[in-house]
């Protein structure tokens, strides 16, 4: 866009300035590529945090349900049966957490896939 | 808006929308060598040029969403090639100025390609007399076509300022220096 008129001198300097094109050689492929990665890292940076932090909190996960279902079994009948009818049997078992916290994972990394 | 610009918008908004690779190759296709050739220019290094233009690229993708269609992409392109030159010149600055804290000497121009004599052209002689201000906005009018609007949007100064400044680079360049019969650079 040329909002201005050019006289003898602008020309010079526009031949001046001039310049013959550079070749890609490569070039945009490189861009590319660089971008593909960096788009599959963000894809796997959240499966992978969920995977970790999943990793780390089955231990304290479990504890507190081993806790909880040790507190329900020393609660009086009556009181038990005010809190609803839970009992220690209702409570997940850490293996089911692991098996639901694995299958969120594998939901989420499989939508990704697909999404892309 | 002509063709060229309309494609532009095309791809930038494919590439935005559905996070679209090849999209953004195609435009890095299609402006590639206006960028590098500002900012080797610029730098007088082809190759610091070549990184800073992979830099600016990846700038750029991160930040396409910014681009709202309002002016020429190519000028928004060249405002993010600008604002990497001057970013990088900060860091190697400052890791200048560490490295001379730690006593260690200025190393933050050594891979400034030092052009011999045979290399330099009349365009060398002619950026060698203006500031790095006057250099951006004088390549950002002779060398990329832009006009003081789209200057002053990619320098981010105004337009008052941009049309001083080609002034004033227009006359150290007349005090100093006949234009003619000159050698391209």
């Amino acid at each position: 866009m040329v909002d201005r008129m050019k006289d003898t001198e602008d020309r010079k300097l526009e031949s001046l300035f001039a310049s013959d094109a550079i070749p890609d050689a490569g070039f945009s492929t490189r861009i590319e590529k660089r971008i593909r990665r960096q788009l599959w890292v963000r894809r796997l940076a959240l499966p992978i945090a969920v995977v970790i932090g999943g990793a780390i909190a089955v231990k304290p996960l479990a504890g507190l349900v081993t806790s909880l279902m040790n507190f329900m079994s020393v609660l009086p009948a009556n009181v038990s049966s005010n809190l609803g009818g839970v009992s220690a049997l209702n409570l997940p078992q850490m293996s089911t957490i692991a098996l639901g916290s694995m299958l969120v994972v594998a939901v989420i990394t499989i939508a990704r896939l697909f999404e892309e | 808006m002509n063709a060229d610009s309309t494609y532009d918008s095309e791809l930038v908004a494919r590439a935005v929308a559905q996070q679209d690779a090849a999209a953004f190759g195609e435009l890095v296709r299609r402006h590639q060598s206006q960028v590098r050739n500002f900012l080797r220019k610029l730098t007088r290094d082809a190759s610091l040029a070549d990184d800073l233009a992979q830099d600016c690229f990846m700038h750029a993708w991160d930040k396409l969403h910014t681009f709202i269609g309002r002016g020429s992409f190519i000028g928004w392109l060249l405002k993010v090639a600008y604002t990497t030159f001057l970013q990088s010149k900060r860091k190697s600055k400052r890791y200048g100025e560490i490295l001379e804290q730690v006593g260690h000497q200025d190393v933050s121009n050594e891979r400034q390609h030092m052009p011999t004599s045979d290399e330099i052209t009349d365009l060398d002689k002619f950026l060698a007399v203006l500031t790095e201000e006057e250099r951006a906005v004088m390549i950002l009018s002779y060398a990329c076509g832009l006009s003081h609007r789209e200057i002053s949007e990619t320098a981010d100064l105004p337009v008052g300022t941009v049309k001083s400044i080609i002034f004033r680079g227009k006359e150290k360049i007349r005090e100093r220096f006949e234009i003619s019969d000159h050698k391209h650079g």
